[in-house]
């Protein structure tokens, strides 16, 4: 029995020919028994028709937006940019008072402007994305808000991530994390990993922390980024030493060092981030 | 070529993908950040990679390679799954089908059925074993070719086709059904 005179055979083989998956010899005795069978005839072009209706149904869906596009890019720039981890649950143990020292903050600050020089001591600088169009503290709260590409709640996986896909000396790994069980105003924290970044233009880095649930970044970058900023903007802002922001729910912390700007984004709490930086 | 010729280079070839990417990533993963993490990552990757690129060879095929991998390496039991060869009682499933004849007044008048039920269709894809959705997405909707899917997944071209006769057959069920409840087969002539 022949293809071309068996219905029940040609009906099974009507998805392959569709998807012109069939051999040559097999696709003309199909050919020929679609031209003489108009039953088959029509029950192919009506699957036609159904898997085309549902291709442009699934085809039909908004392109990927311009924000997610703008991170692919910067990901694979030749500096790599941050994505820190998904927001979460604030935590609402806190709320916003007054600024306090602790130690911890001091010496995690302390850790992070030594990530920072030598992460801007290997950028290249002749190597530089296109300059950002945005606000600095906007765009710090746009990459708080995007997952880290690599999240991980395991400390030997973070640290080889710093060693490894950062370049961080061996020796300064100590200095950058936070073992479980520290706190930061009271708060638990714990590092998550950190990335490279590149923030209005220029290089830097940022830390990731799970600060009550709630991701919490840090990010060091030179102080050159701010300053090239209007300088009614933010500059102007951080004459006093630090300002506080809140950006869509998050509220930022940052201060300028003598040659690095620090910023706190978090949705937990201004105390918190306060008390970060010190 | 310096890095940032080569990342201009790069970006230019990723550029006309953008759109299909998003779409399976998001298709195959449940969760939107999960998709852009695997996105992300399967960039970075191809951009690794594209040192060895050969002009004139595929891009398409390569980053969707990478992307497909790494969603399966996010999900271990969709990789156990994929190598799963699709039963002989599963063909049954279509043979059922061709029976019924609510699915016979599907195919009178397809367009007008899906422009009805457009979420519900995205839903019922989405609930394809996801095995069977990454070979029908890549096939259906991307357009790979057995061939490309077999080897973009490792695995042989009979798998390929028992994944995807399996997910067309279902989605074909879930519109037989919903023309059969809903009374779609009796108002059409």
């Amino acid at each position: 029995m022949t293809i071309s005179q068996n219905c029940q055979s040609v009906r099974g083989l009507l998805m392959l020919y569709l998807d012109s998956e069939l051999d040559a010899t097999t696709t003309h005795s199909v050919n020929q028994h679609l031209v003489q069978c108009s039953g088959c005839r029509e029950r192919f072009e009506s699957e036609q028709l159904l898997e085309s209706a549902l291709v442009r149904e699934l085809e039909a869906d908004e392109g990927m937006p311009d924000a997610v596009w703008e991170r692919l890019k910067a990901g694979v720039a030749p500096v790599r940019q941050a994505a820190p981890r998904a927001r979460r649950k604030p935590c609402n143990a806190t709320t916003r008072t007054r600024r306090l020292n602790l130690p911890v903050a001091a010496s995690l600050a302390a850790a992070a402007m030594l990530v920072a020089a030598v992460f801007l001591w290997q950028h290249d600088p002749g190597v530089q994305s296109e300059p950002s169009t945005i606000a600095l503290v906007p765009q710090l709260a746009a990459l708080h808000r995007v997952p880290m590409s690599s999240p991980s709640s395991n400390p030997a996986r973070t640290a080889r991530s710093l060693l490894t896909d950062l370049s961080l000396p061996a020796a300064l790994l100590p200095a950058t994390g936070l073992s479980p069980g520290d706190s930061v105003a009271g708060h638990p924290v714990r590092l998550l990993g950190a990335e490279r970044v590149v923030v209005n233009g220029q290089a830097g880095v940022s830390l990731h922390y799970d600060c009550c649930g709630t991701p919490t970044t840090v990010f060091v970058i030179p102080r050159s980024a701010v300053m090239s900023l209007p300088p009614e903007t933010l500059p102007a802002a951080l004459s006093s030493g630090s300002v506080d922001d809140t950006i869509g729910g998050l509220l930022t912390h940052s201060v300028l060092g003598q040659d690095v700007f620090l910023s706190v984004v978090s949705e937990h709490s201004v105390v918190l981030a306060e008390a970060w930086l010190g | 070529m310096t890095d940032t010729a080569r990342h201009g280079e790069f970006i230019e070839l990723l550029a006309p993908e953008r759109s299909a990417l998003w779409r399976y990533a998001q298709r195959m993963c449940w969760d939107k950040a999960v998709a852009e993490d695997c996105l992300q990552e399967a960039v970075l990757i191809a951009f690794r990679k594209f040192d060895v690129f050969t002009p004139g060879t595929s891009f398409r095929a390569g980053v969707f390679r990478i992307l497909s991998n790494t969603i399966l390496n996010a999900n271990n039991q969709l990789r156990r799954n994929l190598k799963r060869q699709v039963l002989s009682e599963d063909m049954d499933l279509v043979a059922a089908l061709e029976r019924e004849q609510a699915y016979d007044k599907v195919l009178e008048d397809p367009e007008t059925l899906l422009s009805q039920v457009s979420d519900e269709v995205r839903g019922a894809v989405k609930s394809l074993p996801p095995t069977e959705r990454m070979v029908f997405l890549l096939r259906s909707v991307e357009g790979f070719a057995y061939k490309q899917i077999a080897g973009t997944l490792k695995i042989p071209v009979g798998t390929v086709m028992s994944h995807l006769f399996r997910a067309r057959a279902r989605l074909r069920e879930f519109l037989a059904d919903y023309a059969a409840e809903t009374g779609f087969a009796r108002v059409t002539p």
